[in-house]
């Protein structure tokens, strides 16, 4: 098994990195490129770079920000936003993303996952679903574009996507999203639904919710965005408070130790 | 004199990274598909991503399949083949039933057994060398076929349950399932090994 991952999101509205609060505000953090170097030194194991509001701006994630940050980056990078076309795919891998991560096009074109698993190799073909956990509590798949829950299970559709060469699965839980209360472990609990590596996001909030989640679940890694923004060398700190109750992250290197 | 690298352009392959890695490494990188840039290099790098008959059609259709047997195989100019690169040194894949790789090295590539771990397998793995070449790190792994290898050519193992090649070599021919370009520290420790070892079998003015 390869080590549990602690991920830096990194979200951005075109060319700026924004935080995000419950889907519903965002508030400007500057630079994705500068936010991209700090995570690479302070020991991210990836990064997730997620354009939000691209989809329904009809744009694709910005191939600029994708070249500019990988030219320093020493870190594997996953990008996604607004990707509707194999050759957006292509794209982005030349532009210096490690492997793209796909949402609404893999709902909208039944073929797509196939295609891409087919052409680039599973392993560079991600699914981000956005979970949203209803008035009755049930965990539902969320349409971020008409802001309104699917009819399809969770389960199903992760097993779909699955079955369709998806090469892992981001599941961010849109009613934690901003609020560092914790990650949703009940949300966690479905990376058993699947084989393929399942990421958890939204709601991390210090070094404890990732030893939660870590130890409540399968989960093959854990993301962060606000969190990282908010402070100095936070990805170190995280990952020194997990490491001391969790051997299975990888450890930091002297440098940053 | 700083060494020259060709960086094997051929169309697959995250070719940015490798070439910013080794320029960090104090190498002067080329990314090329050109008989005369690789003819001229010091050393070759082979990187790769996706599906290893995606791969092999792209090397035949860029005219380089010939032209690296002879480079690597009957010049014995020293080569990095990293992840689908490394695979591409076997002459076949159970990904791709039927085709032929390069054919430089024994063993043959196989998808990554599901009872044992995700597939893929995506993330950082321990490495521990099984010789003394000091390379034992945490690296960052993305594939869901690993290269299934005689002991001979192994020189690097992953850590854990699922153990398969990490690294393996033979003589000019040096391959890693992991990315050392996307390694921080490690990969970079990595790469300075590497050319150390392309130091020592061709010395420079």
């Amino acid at each position: 098994m390869a080590l549990r991952r602690i991920i830096g999101t990194i979200f951005t509205r075109g060319p700026l990195a924004v935080q995000s609060i419950a889907f519903k505000r965002h508030l400007p953090v500057g630079d994705p490129v500068v936010v991209a170097e700090a995570y690479d030194q302070w020991q991210a194991d990836e990064i997730v770079l997620a354009d939000i509001t691209a989809t329904a701006e009809g744009r694709l994630v910005s191939r600029d920000i994708i070249n500019r940050a990988t030219r320093h980056l020493r870190t594997p990078l996953t990008v996604g936003g607004g990707i509707q076309t194999i050759a957006q795919v292509e794209d982005l891998l030349r532009s210096g993303a490690d492997r793209v991560f796909i949402n609404t096009t893999a709902r909208e074109k039944e073929q797509f996952v196939h295609d891409a698993a087919q052409f680039f190799g599973s392993q560079c073909i991600v699914a981000w679903i956005d979970v949203l956990r209803d008035a009755s509590g049930a965990l539902r798949v969320y349409d971020h574009l008409t802001r309104s829950t699917l009819g399809t299970p969770l389960e199903d559709w992760m097993r779909e996507l699955e079955q369709r060469g998806i090469g892992e699965i981001i599941l961010h839980a849109v009613h934690a999203d901003g609020q560092m209360q914790g990650f949703d472990l009940k949300l966690a609990a479905h990376a058993s639904a699947v084989a393929v590596p399942v990421i958890l996001s939204g709601g991390a909030g210090c070094a404890q919710h990732f030893q939660e989640v870590f130890s409540a679940s399968q989960i093959a890694g854990a993301c962060a965005g606000n969190l990282f923004t908010h402070s100095e060398c936070a990805i170190t700190a995280v990952k020194r408070g997990v490491l001391a109750s969790t051997p299975a992250i990888r450890p930091l290197h002297a440098s940053a130790a | 004199m700083r060494m020259r690298a060709a960086i094997i352009d051929y169309g697959v392959g995250n070719v940015g990274s490798v070439s910013q890695a080794l320029l960090r490494a104090g190498v002067k990188p080329r990314v090329t598909s050109a008989a005369q840039d690789i003819a001229q290099a010091d050393f070759l790098v082979l990187p790769g991503v996706g599906e290893f008959s995606t791969a092999m059609k792209a090397l035949d259709g860029a005219g380089l399949t010939d032209v690296l047997r002879m480079a690597i195989r009957d010049e014995e100019k020293p080569v990095l083949g990293i992840c689908l690169g490394m695979q591409l040194f076997a002459s076949e894949s159970e990904e791709s039933p039927g085709v032929r790789g390069l054919g430089l090295l024994e063993g043959t590539v196989r998808r990554l057994p599901a009872d044992k771990g995700t597939v893929p397998n995506t993330g950082w793995m321990d490495v521990r060398a099984t010789n003394r070449s000091g390379i034992d790190g945490c690296y960052y792994f993305s594939h869901s076929y690993y290269y299934d290898s005689p002991p001979d050519q192994v020189i690097a193992l992953s850590d854990g349950q699922r153990c398969f090649p990490a690294c393996l070599r033979w003589k000019n021919i040096i391959g890693c399932q992991f990315h050392p370009e996307k390694s921080q520290t490690s990969g970079e420790l990595f790469l300075a090994w590497f050319l150390t070892v392309v130091r020592s079998r061709h010395p420079l003015p």
